[in-house]
């Protein structure tokens, strides 16, 4: 008998984990299929939205775009990886520092400072993005597309909270071992927490340097509304963006494929951090 | 080595909850301190005080003889071992140890050293290159203790360092913690609540309950006389048998009545309860008789024994070498839940005893300890509050020592065999009225000789000088100022004068002071004092530049003749710092083919190991799979068959899990060692480069000094007049502050000493603050200008006589006695002022002691 | 009503004490927070009159240079050995001063009027100016008005702030030396790096915050209160006080059926952010669940798929989507199949199955992300939960229900509610899909964009201020994003409070 409930048991699992995977590949191949048709579209020659595979597979999408002088792709790509290098540095920094003062220090205005930034995150955002245009146009940076850069980094106190988050877990009892060692607060943040935050560090830099690259909305904004912008100086998006606007479609595939390609390669690279941070900040919220 | 010493601590949270009140502690150097006591009794917020880490709310505390109040920690070199070891996760152990030298900018060398020496002392010497992680629980503790050492602070704090640890490593740690004291006589103060550990580690091990001190004293002295029944419960275990009694003076013993249960009294001698007051002994007041385990005994009890007690066994516990009785003084009905006449007694075994027998146990009552119910303090205090003697007074005459006239002031004129409570200090040393023959001497240390004498027909407890011998004569005068009267019934006829009168002051500076009171003498005593720092400091100037020139001239003169050879002395210079550089580089070289060679040697190392159970692996699975086939062949009864093909399924089932598990154990343990060898080799590495750097400065600085002296010696000479100007500066500003105490209309200059005392503990809000000054009796000073007081009457005590006054202060009423000095009439107006050095200075909102 | 009492109650009984309870405890909040204003009021007041009795206490008792200190920042600090703060302090009011005197003020005084010449009249010659050559003179332009004087007026807030701080500070000091406890100069830095370190860490962020977000929201909520039609930024406009939410609200003014386009509007986007929220969590934790489950293998391999897509630029993804549903895209061929879409016309003409898109495109995006935050909560759900519940006999589906369920939605709280509100904010997911088809029709000359069914508050706002060509209303943007703030304060509230309320939920009685 006892054999018998044994098998049955089993089979039923051995069932039921087969049906798990067909959910699974159906489920994933539901999410990777907009990339294939993305890759194929690339290679098609006539761009027509009816089919998935291209009548004729064809390598001069790619090449136009790095050739054409309308369209300078590879002078967007290195526009916007400066910008995303820069605001990832600048922005991790700042993060880390805002949320370790949150977190850590505790001084009189603490809390209305939290939820003061609670409450500015339920404005809608983009209204003002008339109004940075003319505080960049006031300090004189609106001219150049690196002034995204300031604009990026300046908001970066409103995304504290994952990196808050991680500093809680860390104890307090190591900031009382340095102040009895012989070093400052600054020490404590710089050569204890720092060097203990590796997995959150990783996090912060991957979402501000990933950022840049999808903005269109207020890249295109700050390029249109300033002469001194070229096709040249464009970021990527922008770029795109006007490919779409003259419905090069074919182009506009290979533009993203190579967007996309370096990006997932780097999420692919730190996905573990990435899951931690995400997992970790959720859940501490 | 310091000592330390901690003056009306109190910790108030901003919430007015009071976590420690009043602390005053003297620790001496080279002691080992415990504080113990349950949790949330303020021994840890005490501990975070000394360190720094929590801010001091008024009192003093001096490490050394420097006040630290205001200190950061890291200036107060101590050094704290934390309870979770608190090491910093991703630094080797040979970091954690030296971070608190590297942070004070200690020379490479001088870390190395002391870092190899800890590590010794503690047996870390193969983890140095180790991550805390990777080390057991009782390494990480030795870690944080070589942390702690490696500083050799003045004083080592220690908060609850082993809780952390199971029982037997609990026990090392605590001999090692022990060794090392005594190896580095430094100041220890531990925290725990373990009262084991307490007694087995302290010198002085101080109680605490409720944020205040129960008792100070020797781990034995705690044992045998707690002062109360909360150190008697709290030390020792098992805990201490407590049981409701009520003392009865039965004239040649005293009874000790059980009042919960029907056992016959016990007889203890009137000697034992001497220094217990009389109200005890009339069997009216409960009282809680208390006595270890170890004080009582099942065996051998003769028939008519006295001080014997029937016990009902509940239930054993046997330690092994001994044995515990848990039983009753009465039957014990359901399971004797929270009985009050439980008891448990130490045998060496059950002595063939069986839960529910009736014993005889004999209470050895020279080892007992009585506290009165209600206050729970012990009614035989080692040294009494006061001598409580029967007393009448009748139409001027007074029966205590004899019949003698009665001191003219004493309130009292009719009083039938009433009581009269003599403190000790009203007794003092001098040919006053009465003598007494010394029956016995108690040392008690600090506070002196305590003897037993005979006065008349009455036993008094005196101090008496060093050395007296028993039967010698001690001649002492009596200040009845400080007695109460009691009648027969205990109804208060006279209560004690107070031996310190209350004056009310605020502070005040100079500036206030001479506009209201337009007295010029106060700005000539600043320009005294203005002048006295002046005088102080022209001399040491005019040495300071003398020495100045004089070097500056020698230097001058060295520089010269150095100059000829300079070039030569240069190219040395080079060529020593050059070969450092080569040696340097090829260190680094070396570095660097170590790293390839451990990288190369561990992967050949894994390879082999994973190919060695990979093998394993598969031989075990082709064994089985041919048993398996084996078996099918010639096996035919279908039972074992369907069990083989059962067993067959079950280990394909497993055999991946176990190959992976056993993969992957050994690729982490082989990661691990890359890892310790790696670190081992960067450590090494990283020790050799800093070194050669430092000797390239060191170098460059020698050779800046014997070529330039002149300029070095400039910049040196000009920092310090620099510094000595400041100081100047700094003590004439101390110079020019001069501050008063304004009672009602008199200024009285306040001491320096004081002041300093006064601001330290309420900083700038000291001019908001009312004062309570206490005067002792003869701290009065008769001087003009001062309040001005009435003379009302003369008091008269025996040996002591004094003045009555009443003045105004603020508006209300003050009467104040003072000594007497010379003779005053009745009415006569006196001016008084008080010796501030003589009184206590309180301040009144927060009643907090400042001076 | 004990908690034993609630426990013997059937289920649906308990669904309508928990019911009463929360309406029960609604109204006692109500109650408290009335009888709690008084003391409230009484606070308030402490902390407001504090700062001015330090300053007349500092007049009265400080000596002649405190009372400098009153004009001249910092002049206490730099002659009683605080040079550093004593500069910082001065250096603000020099550079404000001349801030003021040269831009500010001029800016500050057409505020009133927001400008009185048009640039563009300065084309037609007029006579204060005297020139015809059509040289460029730079009217007044509305838009740089306020926007300068608003940053002048946040700068006149810092000023005064540290105006107060600089007389407190110097008060103390006096009080300090008065007693003889000097400061030392190079105490302000060890503090900086020690005591006041979170001065030195918050400054840069706070500025950061300060101009790029703060002040676009204020000039926000001000534009909300003018006639900016913003079709050009260089013309004049005037305040006009709460004439646009008339508008809005009046449904019966200039602005005809506006009124009910804004609540079906705002209707969808709560509709939208709710089922948006719910779909992406149930399915994100389903995924996690069966990811998580012990006998799946390649669990990385799934993960990495699905972490895929946020990789990808959302823009780019969301662009492509967008081809394969335009009209001749090979998604809008399926429909035509299935008849819901005829042929040659963009699925995103029927409302019911924009909408229906809209949500599973956005399941797409979200899902993944969800899956991520649901897995590394499953895998801290403590082992022994289900190792007890397996040996209670519970069935799979009644752990998921007991142990699962209440674990997830306790931790992930917090989570959903900022998921929720940013759905309601969810500006791309719309405008690159439907951007907003079928609309409503509404005629643009009214500059009100051309809002439509699938439409939110935000992409309307959008539509309204922002998109080239159509005629621009700015100001009543405004008004419109003030109004999603609105809405989304009341929904976290009463979000927050609910989570209050559960907690109180407890004491049944």
């Amino acid at each position: 008998m006892a054999e018998k409930n044994f098998a049955s048991k089993r089979f039923a699992e051995k069932s039921q984990r087969v049906l798990i995977y067909i959910i699974l590949t159906v489920v994933s191949v539901i999410w990777i299929f907009p990339f294939i048709y993305l890759i194929f579209q690339s290679f098609a020659e006539v761009a027509n939205p009816k089919s998935i595979f291209p009548e004729r597979w064809t390598f001069q999408n790619y090449l136009t775009l790095f050739s054409s002088t309308s369209k300078p792709f590879l002078s967007w790509w290195l526009n916007t990886f400066l910008i995303a290098l820069a605001t990832a540095v600048l922005q991790t920094i700042l993060v880390l520092m805002t949320a370790y003062s949150l977190s850590r220090l505790r001084f009189s205005g603490r809390k209305a400072l939290m939820k003061l930034i609670l409450v500015l995150g339920m404005f809608p955002g983009f209204l003002g993005m008339l109004v940075n245009y003319y505080i960049l146009q006031l300090l004189g940076l609106n001219t150049s597309i690196f002034s995204l850069i300031v604009v990026y980094v300046a908001s970066s106190a409103m995304s504290y909270y994952i990196a808050k988050g991680f500093f809680d877990t860390v104890s307090k009892s190591l900031d009382e071992a340095v102040m009895i060692d012989g070093g400052s607060k600054n020490t404590v943040f710089w050569r204890i927490i720092l060097p203990l935050s590796k997995p959150i560090i990783i996090y912060t830099v991957l979402v501000s340097f990933t950022a840049p690259w999808g903005d269109y909305m207020f890249g295109s904004f700050i390029a249109s509304s300033s002469s001194a912008i070229t096709p040249y100086n464009y970021t990527v998006a922008v770029g795109l963006s006007r490919i779409t606007e003259a419905s090069e479609y074919g182009l506009f595939c290979a533009g993203a494929v190579m967007v996309s390609i370096p990006i997932a390669a780097l999420f692919f690279w730190l996905q573990r951090y990435y899951v931690e941070g995400i997992a970790g900040g959720a859940v501490k919220g | 080595m310091a000592s330390l010493k901690l003056e009306h601590i109190y910790k108030v949270y901003p919430n007015g909850h009071k976590a420690v009140t009043d602390f005053n502690m003297n620790i001496k150097d080279g002691e080992f301190i415990v504080f113990v006591g349950p949790s949330g009794c303020g021994k840890s917020t005490t501990l975070r005080m000394i360190a720094g880490l929590e801010d001091i709310s008024s009192g003093e505390l001096y490490i050394g003889d420097t006040l630290v109040n205001d200190m950061q920690p890291k200036d107060r070199d101590i050094a704290m071992v934390f309870q979770n070891y608190a090491l910093y996760p991703h630094m080797t152990v040979y970091e954690n140890m030296a971070f608190g030298l590297t942070l004070r900018k200690v020379p490479r060398t001088i870390i190395h050293e002391k870092v190899m020496w800890a590590a010794e002392v503690l047996g870390l010497k193969e983890y140095l290159d180790r991550k805390p992680k990777a080390m057991s629980g009782g390494q990480r503790q030795r870690v944080s203790l070589g942390r702690a050492i490696l500083r050799n602070p003045k004083v080592m704090l220690l908060d609850e360092p082993l809780s952390n640890l199971d029982a037997k490593l609990r026990g090392q740690m605590r001999s090692m913690i022990s060794k090392l004291h005594q190896q580095l006589k430094t100041t220890f103060i531990y925290v725990t609540h373990d009262q084991v550990e307490a007694m087995t580690l302290g010198t002085r091990v101080v109680v605490m309950k409720l944020g205040r001190i129960q008792q100070v004293d020797s781990p034995q002295n705690l044992y045998d006389h707690p002062i109360n029944k909360f150190v008697a419960g709290f030390i020792g275990t098992p805990q201490m048998n407590f049981f409701n009694v009520r003392l009865k003076d039965a004239g040649d013993h005293v009874d000790v009545l059980w009042t919960d249960c029907e056992q016959p009294a016990l007889k203890i001698t009137h000697d034992s309860v001497l220094k217990a007051e009389r109200k005890y002994l009339k069997g009216d007041i409960d009282i809680t008789l208390g006595f270890r385990c170890e004080a009582v005994s099942a065996e051998d009890i003769k028939e008519n024994d006295d001080n014997v007690v029937d016990v009902t066994i509940s239930h054993f516990e046997e330690l092994g070498n001994e044995t515990l009785i848990y039983g009753d003084l009465k039957e014990i009905e359901g399971l004797g839940g929270e009985s009050k006449t439980a008891i448990i007694i130490k045998a060496p075994s059950k002595m063939g005893h069986v839960p529910g027998d009736v014993i005889k146990a004999k209470i050895d009552v020279s080892r007992i300890h009585l506290f009165d119910a209600k206050t729970e303090m012990t009614i035989i205090p080692p040294i009494p509050e006061a001598n409580v003697l029967p007393v009448s007074i009748e139409n001027e005459k007074m029966t205590l020592f004899g019949t003698v006239k009665k001191p003219a002031s004493i309130p009292v004129d009719f009083v039938k065999d009433g009581t009269i409570a003599l403190p000790l200090s009203a007794l003092s040393l001098g040919d006053g009225a009465i003598e007494g023959k010394v029956l016995l001497v108690e040392d008690h240390g600090e506070e002196g000789q305590l003897a037993l004498l005979q006065v008349e027909d009455k036993k008094i407890f005196a101090f008496v000088p060093e050395g007296t011998k028993v039967g010698a004569k001690v001649k002492y005068c009596v200040d009845y100022s400080k007695a109460t009267f009691k009648d027969a019934e205990g109804k208060l006829l006279a209560s004690p004068l107070p031996d310190r009168d209350n004056l009310t002051a605020t502070f005040v500076n100079l500036k206030t002071a001479h506009e209201v009171t337009q007295d010029d003498s106060f700005l000539k005593i600043q320009e005294e004092r203005i002048k006295a720092v002046e005088d102080k400091y022209a001399p040491i100037f005019e040495e300071f530049n003398k020495e100045k020139e004089e070097k500056l001239r020698e230097a001058g003169e060295k520089q010269n003749i150095a100059m000829e050879n300079l070039d030569a002395k240069e190219a040395e210079l080079d060529e020593k710092n050059n070969a450092l550089k080569a040696e340097l580089a090829k260190a680094k070289e070396e570095y660097k083919t170590q790293m390839v060679e451990i990288k190369a040697r561990h992967k050949a190392i894994e390879k082999e190991e994973i190919g060695k159970i990979e093998a394993m692996y598969k031989k075990m699975l082709q064994d089985e799979n041919d048993d398996f086939k084996r078996a099918m062949m010639n096996n035919k009864d279908p039972e074992s068959r369907r069990s083989r093909r059962m067993s067959h399924a079950v280990f394909k089932e497993s055999f991946p899990q176990m190959k992976a598990n056993d993969l992957e154990r050994k690729t982490n343990s082989l990661e691990f060692d890359k890892e310790t060898e790696i670190n081992g080799a960067k450590a090494r590495y990283s020790q050799k480069k800093n070194l050669l750097n430092e000797t390239i400065k060191e170098n460059k600085k020698a050779f800046m000094e014997e070529n330039y002296p002149h300029k070095l010696l400039e910049k040196e000479y000009a920092a310090k007049e620099k510094e000595l100007l400041k100081k100047k500066d700094d003590e004439l500003l101390h110079a020019k502050l001069i501050f008063f105490f304004k009672q009602d209309e008199h200024y009285q200059m306040i001491p320096d000493d004081i002041t300093t005392k006064i601001i330290q503990g309420l900083g700038n809000r000291v001019f908001t603050k009312i004062f309570r000054i206490e005067v002792p009796h003869d701290g009065f000073v008769e001087e003009e200008g001062a309040n001005e007081y009435q003379v009302v009457a003369n008091v008269n005590y025996g040996d002591v006589e004094m003045y009555k006054c009443n003045g105004v202060a603020y508006g209300e009423k003050v009467t104040v006695y003072i000594k007497k000095e010379r003779e005053m009439e009745i009415g006569e107006k006196i001016h008084l002022r008080a010796d501030l050095v003589k009184s206590q200075i309180y301040e009144d909102e927060l009643n907090i002691r400042l001076y | 009503m004990t908690t034993i009492q609630y426990l013997s109650l059937t289920k649906p009984q308990r669904i309508l004490v928990n019911i009463g309870n929360f309406f029960k405890n609604f109204g006692k909040g109500f109650v408290n927070f009335f009888r709690g204003i008084p003391v409230k009021l009484l606070r308030l007041w402490n902390k407001v009159s504090a700062p001015f009795m330090t300053l007349i206490d500092a007049w009265k008792k400080g000596n002649w240079m405190v009372r400098v200190n009153f004009f001249v920042f910092g002049f206490y600090q730099l002659t009683h050995r605080e040079i550093a703060r004593g500069v910082l302090y001065l250096l603000y009011e020099i550079v404000f001063i001349w801030f003021l005197a040269s831009t500010g003020s001029a800016y500050l005084a057409k505020l009133g009027t927001l400008g009185t010449f048009s640039t563009s009249s300065m084309y037609l010659v007029d006579p204060t100016y005297g020139v015809a050559d059509g040289a460029f003179k730079g009217g007044d332009t509305s838009f740089t008005i306020l926007l300068y004087s608003l940053v002048t007026f946040f700068l006149m807030i810092v000023f005064v702030v540290l105006w107060f701080f600089s007389i407190r500070d110097a008060k103390s000091l006096h009080d300090n030396i008065a007693v003889g406890r000097l400061s030392k100069n190079s105490q302000f830095f060890k503090d900086l790096v020690d005591s006041k370190y979170h001065v030195l860490l918050m400054a840069v962020p706070l500025v950061g915050l300060v101009a790029f977000t703060i002040i676009p929201i204020v000039f926000m909520i001000i534009t909300g209160f003018t006639n900016y039609n913003g079709s050009s930024r260089s013309i004049l406009y005037d305040w006009v006080g709460f004439d646009n939410y008339r508008i809005l609200f009046s449904g019966f003014g200039s602005g005809g059926g506006i009124v009910s386009i804004f609540f079906k509007i705002l209707a969808w986007t709560l509709l939208w952010a709710l089922i948006a929220t719910f779909t992406n969590y149930f399915l994100g934790m389903v995924i996690a669940l069966l990811i998580n489950k012990k006998g799946i293998k390649l669990k990385k391999l799934w993960r990495t798929v699905l972490i895929f897509t946020i990789a990808v630029p959302q823009f780019v993804s969301l662009m492509l989507i967008n081809r394969m549903l335009s009209n001749t895209g090979f998604l809008t061929r399926i429909f035509e199949q299935f008849g819901w879409v005829a042929t040659n016309h963009s699925p995103f003409e029927y409302k019911t199955l924009a909408r229906v898109i809209i949500i599973i495109v956005n399941m797409w995006v979200g899902v993944p992300y969800t899956m991520l935050i649901c897995s590394g909560i499953l895998m801290n759900i403590p082992e022994d939960l289900y190792e007890s519940a397996r040996i209670d006999g519970a069935s799979p589906f009644k752990m998921y229900t007991a142990i699962t369920l209440p674990y997830m939605l306790f931790i992930t709280g917090p989570y959903l509610l900022s998921q929720f509100v940013g759905n309601i904010n969810n500006f791309n997911i719309i405008y690159l899909l439907s951007a907003g088809r079928p609309s409503f029709g509404l005629s643009s000359t009214l500059g009100y964009g051309d809002p439509g069914e699938t439409d939110l508050l935000i992409t309307w706002i959008y539509k309204m201020s922002m998109e080239s060509g159509a005629e621009k209303n700015y100001a009543m943007a405004c008004v419109l994003g003030v109004l999603v703030f609105l809405v989304i304060a009341v929904l976290s509230l009463i979000f927050y409070g609910r989570s209050n309320a559960v907690k109180n939920e407890e004491d049944f009685a």
